[in-house]
């Protein structure tokens, strides 16, 4: 059996053993490679193109036009609304970090006391989908009703308010809870990958810990942290539902609000919506430039078929310190906003407070048994997610190691098009999707179909990282070795890199169900009224405040997903979605 | 095409007497509706987009309707008026209309919409029972009244003391009320959009940039100004008084205060999209909202009902006990879209 035939999986190479020219090794594998392509510009590349088209186009005609561009900055409030997101997603790109990096380092490699503790906080920020989080907030640091501010009031007798969400700072804060667990993941990630033996050699030629750890271990896990940062930067400027709950009682007006503005006027200004979203691709496009950059300077593979030691440092007294701040920023991030979200889920009314008269069942009653909508809203929701995260981590999983092993020429216009969906905030993306796919000849619109490929390629990117991180991980060697017995690359494949990344797959598929079964932004244009999502019907009961409702709904939502990611536990095991499996 | 002496005709509706029949699972059905009936029964189900109410009680008109109307289903979707309007015009552009039955606070759309020719023309046989004034909000074979809404000033009791309680538009930005107030954004609903014209047409703009100081906190829909104030979040808002007359009942500290320059009065209206996928149905379900049954339906709920055959509502003051006012269609058509991007450069968002 030659290589190429167990590629493609096909007979035809192998047809007279012996005879298999370089011709016959090169077709079948560049038709691996047009499918693929072919894949991805019907889910990357038809839906942008039909976007940045549109924004050339005269609304009706067609014509070309650069009207749409002057309308799209014709105001110092849209110019503003961009400024305005790009100062909040830095801000909240620093405050994940301040939140993440210690965390990732205390968990990997220190003993801390509570590590399993962080981990399952760390998880559960992640199972609880921002708007949840937000609307948590809402009811903690309401200006005036917020527990956060009555408490104060009332242990203090100061009426003066301490603590407001509604304000440039809650919207950052809000965001940052829910983002941080990214950069943390890849953090501490990279902190696992560094081999002590590296650190030793820098104490054995006379480097202290502080010169070891700036000149040895920051170095080995900046990329990780930069890439996060980028990667985070771009979520939380694409994120829709914080900013809809938080940046319009605030006055803090962000891109994607801007966004909803144009599609909300009469007619509808899809084309100027298309414009006003360009620079947002440009910049991003231009960090996502600047990270490869960053990766590409250096060779980081640092797990390898050797065994690698990694010591973890004894913090002494000095433990505690970094305990009382890891479960600070486990109340802020998660536990707070969480159990607000199901106190009011079982309240009559919210503000009454914890009492027994205010205690009911009601709340969840009504979603179950008498909401039109919400039972079939939990049942789409876990749906779509499923079959969109299934279907993405095994094409990023295959174009990975395509692009990583270079098994074909030209992988890195794959691998190009699996991040370039970073570049497109989430709501953009729905509409470029509805440009392309609603109409005529597909009519995709109102289906499951539109929802499950929207989100397949909104989930591209964080498919493909992880696929990349896990293929980067493990050293081309082990294969080799296999090949130089005589194996195939199906074989090493099969015996080598499949067990090797089996929680590589199942980890990547759980990081892009979770966000999937909460998907929000890129939701948001594409249900129907047969397909709406949790995530869509809460934005819509916030719209009416009944925050009791929506909190027994999400708490349903939230109920279900951690019993998925339990069943994760039982499956994958304990680390799952932080360890990359080196042996 | 409209309205003036709404008050007139919800008063006439409110002393009209003589019905006695209790709506039951067995309407008494026309011929017409019959035929429309058994039609609509092929089809089975109508998904219903709506910005007129809560969703609590469009999922109750909802079920009252498939209880009238056994074998049909009531898909409800309730957002508000921008949001509806997006998506069905989304829809109208690929092709893929989902909407059957739409109804709207947003006067705007509808005249867009019947520009583009985007509605079924349709002349339902129970519109005959509306009266004589709200006919003329109706514009005939297109789209008819299905919802009227006064809106005033709602107050949390607990907070407000009855001395200092708002009297008057103008309160909204008395400085004692800084932080405390709450509104609707015309961007997102029709209802605070009308009521920033009206406004704007009685106290000129220089009433949002008095209000603007009084940092008022400004939701997607004017629904949320209610539960702002149940919730104590803030003292006083503009609201719907349907909704804060409900909370009211089920014992909320919530009061309606009826403002003495003037209640809003909000005429919604209802249509069919011309591609509606189950135009029998939906057909059907528009005669339903313009039913006696449905008006007697209304008023049970305390809400003011549309015919004149129907009782007087169980909740609030009927129109004619206080001073109340609507924009005419003109003024809104002219006005809506410059008045949307002025109070976002006052208020910034």
């Amino acid at each position: 059996m030659t290589a190429a035939a167990d590629v493609v999986g096909t007979g035809n190479a192998t047809a007279g053993s012996g005879r298999v020219s370089r011709l016959a090794m090169f077709q079948p594998v560049m038709l691996v490679w047009l499918v693929l392509a072919a894949i991805l510009v019907f889910l990357i590349v038809a839906p942008m193109e039909e976007l940045v088209v549109s924004s050339f186009e005269q609304e009706g005609t067609g014509a070309f036009t650069l009207d749409n561009y002057a309308t799209a900055y014709s105001k110092p409030r849209y110019v503003q609304a961009l400024w305005n997101t790009l100062k909040m997603g830095a801000a909240v790109v620093a405050l994940a970090l301040v939140f993440a990096v210690p965390l990732a380092w205390a968990c990997a490699r220190t003993d801390m006391p509570g590590r399993g503790l962080v981990r399952l906080a760390l998880l559960g920020s992640f199972i609880s989908p921002p708007y949840l989080s937000a609307i948590g907030w809402i009811l903690l640091a309401g200006p005036n009703a917020g527990w956060i501010n009555k408490a104060w009031t009332w242990l203090s007798g100061d009426p003066t308010r301490i603590v407001n969400v509604f304000t440039f700072e809650g919207l950052v804060f809000v965001m940052a809870s829910n983002v941080f667990f990214l950069i943390y993941i890849f953090t501490y990630s990279a902190f696992e990958m560094v081999n002590s033996e590296m650190e030793d050699s820098a104490n054995i030629l006379g480097a202290g810990p502080m010169r070891t750890a700036m000149r040895v271990t920051f170095p080995l896990i900046m990329p990780s942290i930069l890439g996060s940062a980028i990667i985070t930067f771009l979520i939380s400027i694409a994120l829709y539902g914080v900013p809809a709950l938080i940046s319009i009682p605030a006055r803090y007006p962000v891109i994607v609000i801007q966004l909803s503005e144009f599609f909300g006027n009469t007619p509808i200004q899809l084309e100027v919506a298309a414009a006003y979203s360009i620079p947002l691709l440009l910049i991003t496009a231009a960090l996502l430039g600047l990270q490869r950059l960053v990766l590409a300077r250096r060779g980081y593979t640092s797990v390898t078929g050797k065994g690698a030691e990694r010591r973890i440092v004894k913090l002494g007294a000095w433990r505690w310190v970094v305990f009382a701040y890891a479960m600070i920023v486990a109340a802020i991030t998660l536990v707070m906003p969480m159990v607000v979200l199901f106190a009011a889920a079982f309240s009559k009314i919210w503000t009454s407070g914890l009492t027994w008269a205010n205690f009911t069942f009601g709340n969840f009653y009504h979603i179950i048994f008498e909401h039109s909508t919400a039972q079939k809203a939990i049942t789409t929701s876990l749906g779509v997610g499923a079959a969109a995260a299934s279907v993405a981590i095994v094409l990023a999983l295959g174009i990975a190691y395509i692009v990583q092993r270079r098994v074909l020429p030209f992988g890195g216009a794959l691998a190009f098009l699996c991040m370039a969906p970073f570049v497109v905030p989430g709501i953009v993306l729905a509409i470029g999707f509805f440009a392309a796919y609603a109409p005529p000849p597909l009519a995709l619109y109102g289906g499951f179909t539109i929802l499950i490929l929207a989100f397949i390629t909104r989930f591209l990117p964080v498919a493909y990282t992880a696929s990349a991180a896990g293929i980067k991980a493990i050293h081309p060697e082990m294969e080799e070795a296999v090949r130089s017995l005589g194996g195939g690359r199906l074989t090493a494949i099969r015996y080598v890199v499949g067990p090797l990344l089996k929680r590589t797959l199942f980890g990547g598929w759980l990081l892009i169900f979770i966000p999937a079964a909460q998907e929000l932004s890129t939701a948001i244009f594409l249900v129907g009224p047969k397909t709406r999502l949790v995530s869509v019907l809460v934005l819509d009961m916030s719209e009416e405040g009944r925050y009791e409702h929506l909190a027994a709904l999400g708490c349903i939502l939230l109920v279900i997903l951690s019993l998925v990611v339990w069943a994760g536990f039982k499956i994958a095991g304990r680390d799952f979605m932080l360890k990359r499996d080196a042996a | 095409m409209r309205v003036c002496g709404l008050t007139a005709v919800m008063a006439a509706s409110i002393l009209a007497i003589g019905w006695s029949s209790v709506a039951s699972a067995q309407v008494q059905m026309s011929d017409g509706i019959k035929k429309l009936y058994d039609a609509a029964k092929k089809e089975g189900e109508i998904t219903w987009s709506t910005s007129q109410s809560n969703a609590e009680y469009a999922e109750d008109v909802a079920k009252d309707f498939s209880k009238l109307y056994p074998g049909i289903t009531v898909n409800m979707v309730r957002t508000t008026g921008q949001v509806q309007y997006q998506r069905l015009s989304q829809e109208i552009k690929s092709n893929t209309v989902s909407s059957d039955v739409y109804s709207t606070y947003e006067e705007t759309h509808l005249v867009a919409l019947k520009k583009d020719n985007h509605i079924l023309s349709f002349k339902p046989e129970y519109a005959a029972g509306l009266s004589d004034t709200l006919k003329e909000i109706a514009e005939e074979g297109y789209w008819y009244p299905t919802a009227v809404s006064p809106i005033a000033i709602g107050i949390n009791t607990n907070l407000v003391k009855p001395d200092q309680e708002p009297k008057n538009w103008n309160d909204l930005f008395d400085p004692k009320w800084k932080g405390q107030v709450a509104i609707g954004h015309p961007g997102f609903s029709g209802s605070a959009g009308v009521w920033v014209m009206a406004l704007e047409k009685m106290y000129g703009w220089s009433y949002f940039e008095k209000l603007a100081k009084n940092d008022p906190q400004i939701g997607r829909s004017i629904i949320d100004s209610v539960n702002l104030i149940m919730s104590g979040e803030r003292k006083i808002a503009m609201v719907p008084i349907a909704t804060i007359l409900e909370h009211e009942a089920k014992g909320s500290p919530v009061k309606v205060i009826y403002p003495t320059d003037g209640t809003l009065v909000l005429g919604g209206s209802t249509l069919i999209p011309a591609k509606a996928p189950h135009p029998n149905a939906a057909r059907l379900f528009m005669e339903y909202l313009l039913s006696k049954e449905h008006s007697i339906f209304t008023a049970a709920q305390g809400r003011i009902p549309l015919r004149a055959d129907a009782p007087k509502p169980s909740l609030g003051l009927p129109l004619s006990a206080y001073k109340n006012f609507v924009l005419p269609t003109e003024h809104a058509l002219a006005n809506v879209n410059r008045i949307k991007e002025k109070f976002r450069d006052t208020f910034g968002i």
